[in-house]
């Protein structure tokens, strides 16, 4: 680490450590040179300071809050699990003062992942297997993405779950799916990969961040854990936003960058390490972890926050995904302008979630989108309706430009579970027209997954 | 292979390949489609009503041009019984806007519409030129932006005339929602996306010639850029496709070239941006309730909200993003260390809504662009419409914007003017 400069120019570097003031500095830090110790400190402090921000006043000896910690092996979400485990454990040589526990979640992904992984990386199973061996005071949790299909079923699943689970309530009323009946049959590996498919890369990549995070906050729910903590710096939020915003789901970024409580009653959320960007804690991890946990997260600059993939070097428009490219813009921004990307992150977090009026909401709270889960306002579903589609017969078309409408009917292996003209449009685009009150999706799902209705969870 | 048959009518070969969904259509399908469309957002939206009459804010551009031939079309297939007219700024650039005001020149014999022009000089005593001149080539676009709002405002009203459309299309709109996210303005951002602003009436005007309150709307907002080229190329419209020889601004260059990437992903993305931008704007605090009911989901706006002289030149790029970076950087600082403590009024009185915050103003004297950076304070300030005290326009301060620009140049200008020839 000596002699890496953090987002500024290293010319700056001859002078001492602004903050101890006696050692020299080996880095610049938003302006200002610091040395390792007071680096170390400085994230520190930042992530500490956000978590006092919500540590209950008097924490009850009876049962200490359970936070859910996910994981991606990418170096915040282990920094910040380093740095929770480190406070955890000064709190509990103070009887009575321990006021979490942890809940140590990966969701994997590998299987429904097209590029298989790379044979000289370890598994999860062996990652996680590692975390526990170096923070051996919490509970680790291996789920597989397509444990969103077992989710109504799931025996770990309590009553508040089922009782926010889509499929359960009325939204099968209005969307009578045959099919679903036959597919459910099939393995949940083999209907998420009949899901994930067909689909053009900017839309399986959105399906798979938007089935991802609905299973973190049900796997929340379900293990009784009151907190989500995620691990999100500065510049993945950024990029989480526009990328949202690019989209379609401005919709929902009051819910997602939300501190505090979700959209779904009795969880939090809270984001430690907000303040932070995403190089800070590439050179902290590098810094703090022990080093058979920082090669887990090297090389660095390849881990991508949000889903845990990593992002290629620029690839053809045909390959490249939303996603990817608005990472790509912060990743440059951050490293010129990082004040700019804190400042998306502000400004998106001033916007309020909305508040669903009563004629929104179903018999069971508000209705949701069947994919990413959200609370959808009076018209926020299907494509059309808003204007912007100018309806007219014949002339609206899905907007993915890789085919993946006509990958729909004779598309590759999801004929299975996937019958045609069942009054949601599918194998036809026109049909849309007349079915906006029957989308059960939201705007930005409808972008990606329209067609697919009845392979979803 | 044989070769494809357009998607709608099915016997023409397609020639076009449509860029906002890649349909395959045949010329005069893809012509009628796009007419269509616009005809649609017309009529959803109400833009006109009968017997009203309506300039075009034309600038000889793609967008204006092609704008104005939609709406004669359009007014003729439809009857929608308005009376189209052309109004044109004249900034006073050479070797830009005079070449360009030719374009419009024929454009008004070729669709038989009375033109205006209106220029920067007679306004304001002042052409573009000699205003860069005079604060060079960085930041003039501020200049330009101000003056060209009041100044179609003001060549409307000498028309007598309520309502001016613009030839904001799609990709503009979505790079402005993405630039007011990445420079943190929320309450543009909830503007930008109205497809009709208004400026507000301060005080209820009888006047006809009043240049207060006059509608503004965007017939092409949902339309993609791309489109209006196909649609001017293959009915072959004549007009000037130079951009402004100005600097453009930075933040418009580095949004523009975001969104054009993002359209290569994914063609939905520019009209999936705009309906995100729709959204959020409904999710501004303080957005819904200010106007509920009273404009009907229109918006109102003082200052230019889309610009529409954004460049994919982005030379300038580096400059202005820096210096907002610094900003952001000064903000954060201060909030940091509390080195400025928070001069807050006591605890707000329901009167104090409107009053504007001390410890908001103090922050940030001198770069309004700035006032909506986020503050340890988070009320959002309604502004309060009054009347510049110079020229009469609205403003919600004592002196509008463009007085306080002209201020600053005038001062700096010698008394007596050297008379070339």
């Amino acid at each position: 680490m000596p002699g890496t400069a953090v987002n500024g120019r290293s010319d700056s570097l001859s002078s001492i450590c602004r903050r101890c003031q006696i050692v020299q500095a080996t880095m610049v830090v938003r302006t200002e040179p610091l040395c390792d110790d007071c680096f170390i400190k400085y994230i520190n402090s930042k992530i500490i300071k956000r978590l006092e921000t919500f540590r209950p006043r008097h924490s009850s000896k009876k049962s200490p809050r359970k936070y859910l910690l996910p994981v991606s092996f990418g170096a915040s979400s282990l920094s910040l699990l380093h740095i929770l485990d480190a406070r955890l454990q000064r709190q509990r040589g103070r009887p009575g003062n321990a006021d979490y526990e942890l809940e140590i979640v990966h969701i994997d992904t590998t299987a429904a992942s097209q590029n298989p992984p790379e044979a000289s990386s370890p598994s999860p199973t062996t990652k996680l297997q590692l975390l526990k061996q170096h923070y051996p005071l919490h509970n680790y949790h291996l789920i597989p993405l397509e444990a969103v299909y077992d989710q109504p079923s799931d025996s770990i699943l309590t009553e508040t779950l089922s009782s926010l689970s889509i499929s359960s309530s009325h939204n099968d009323a209005l969307n009578p799916s045959p099919v679903s009946a036959s597919s459910s049959r099939a393995t949940p590996l083999a209907q998420l990969t009949n899901l994930l498919n067909p689909l053009s890369p900017t839309s399986r990549a959105d399906v798979l961040l938007q089935l991802r995070t609905s299973l973190l906050y049900h796997t929340a729910l379900s293990l009784n854990a009151s907190t989500l903590l995620l691990s999100s710096t500065s510049t993945s939020l950024a990029s989480l936003t526009l990328s949202t915003c690019a989209k379609g789901r401005g919709h929902t970024l009051g819910h997602l960058l939300a501190e505090g409580p979700t959209h779904l009653s009795g969880l939090s959320q809270h984001f430690p390490c907000r303040d932070l960007l995403k190089q800070e804690l590439e050179t902290y991890a590098t810094a703090v972890l022990p080093s058979s946990l920082a090669s887990l997260c090297l090389p660095s600059s390849m881990t991508h926050e949000n889903n845990g993939k990593t992002v290629p070097t620029p690839a053809s428009a045909k390959t490249t995904t939303i996603d990817e490219l608005v990472t790509r813009f912060f990743t440059d921004v951050e490293a010129s302008y990082p004040n700019i990307v804190t400042n998306v992150v502000k400004t998106a977090s001033r916007l309020v979630a909305p508040q669903t009026s009563s004629n929104d909401e179903g018999s069971d709270g508000p209705r949701r989108c069947r994919l990413c889960r959200m609370p959808v306002p009076a018209g926020g579903f299907g494509i059309l309706g808003w204007g912007g589609d100018q309806a007219v017969m014949g002339s609206r078309d899905d907007g993915d430009g890789n085919g993946n409408g006509n990958g729909n009917g004779n598309g590759n292996g999801n004929g299975n579970g996937n019958g045609n003209g069942n009054g949601n449009g599918n194998g036809n685009w026109n049909g849309l027209e007349d079915d906006k009150q029957g989308s059960s999706l939201c705007y930005g799902c409808s972008r990606s997954a329209t067609g697919f209705e009845q392979l979803l969870p | 292979m044989p070769p494809a048959p357009c998607a709608i009518c099915e016997t023409n070969r397609a020639l076009i390949l449509r860029p906002k969904n890649h349909q395959k259509l045949c010329k005069t399908c893809f012509i009628n489609v796009f007419e269509t469309e616009i005809h649609n957002t017309i009529i959803s939206n109400k833009l006109f009503s009968r017997g009203e009459k309506v300039a075009i804010g034309a600038s000889g551009g793609k967008d204006s041009t092609v704008l104005a031939s939609v709406l004669k079309t359009l007014n003729e297939r439809y009857d929608y019984g308005v009376k189209l007219m052309l109004l044109s700024i004249d900034e006073g650039i050479k070797g830009y806007r005079d070449d360009s005001l030719e374009t419009v020149k024929r454009n008004a014999q070729q669709y038989d519409m009375p033109l205006t022009i209106v220029g920067y000089d007679e306004l304001y005593g002042w052409t573009m030129d000699q205003v860069v001149e005079q604060v060079g080539k960085k930041g003039n676009c501020t200049y330009c932006g101000v003056f060209r709002r009041q100044a179609l405002d003001r060549g409307a009203a000498t028309l007598g005339v309520r309502h001016v459309v613009t030839g904001h299309n799609a990709d503009d709109i979505a790079e402005t929602v993405l630039m007011n996210l990445l420079r943190g303005d929320l309450p543009r951002l909830s503007r930008t996306t109205s497809i009709i602003t208004s400026t507000p009436s301060a005080s209820v005007s009888d006047d006809p010639n009043s240049h207060t309150n006059i509608k503004r709307s965007k017939p092409l907002k949902y339309a993609y850029e791309k489109e209006i080229v196909l649609y001017a190329h293959h009915k072959s419209l004549d007009y000037f496709s130079t951009e402004c020889i100005y600097s453009p601004e930075a933040f418009r260059g580095s949004a523009r070239a975001l969104i054009k990437n993002l359209e290569r992903v994914r063609p939905s993305a520019i009209l999936d941006v705009v309906r995100s931008g729709e959204d959020m704007g409904k999710l501004v605090p303080g957005a819904s309730n200010s106007c509920a009911g009273e404009c009907g989901g229109k918006s109102q706006v003082l200052e230019e909200e889309v610009g529409g002289c954004g460049s994919s030149n982005s030379s300038a790029l580096g400059g202005e993003m820096a210096a907002l970076d610094k900003q952001f950087g000064h903000n954060e600082a201060a909030e940091m260390d509390v080195l400025e403590t928070e001069i807050r009024l006591k605890p707000k009185s329901p009167g104090q809504e409107n009053g504007r915050d001390i410890s908001k103003e103090l922050r940030r004297p001198k770069n309004s662009r700035s006032k909506n950076a986020p503050t340890i304070e988070k009320k959002s300030i309604r502004q309060v419409m009054g009347q510049c005290s110079r020229c009469g326009y609205l403003s919600s301060q004592a002196i509008c914007k463009a007085c306080m620009l002209l201020e600053g140049l005038n001062k700096n200008r010698p008394r007596t003017m050297v008379v070339g020839e």
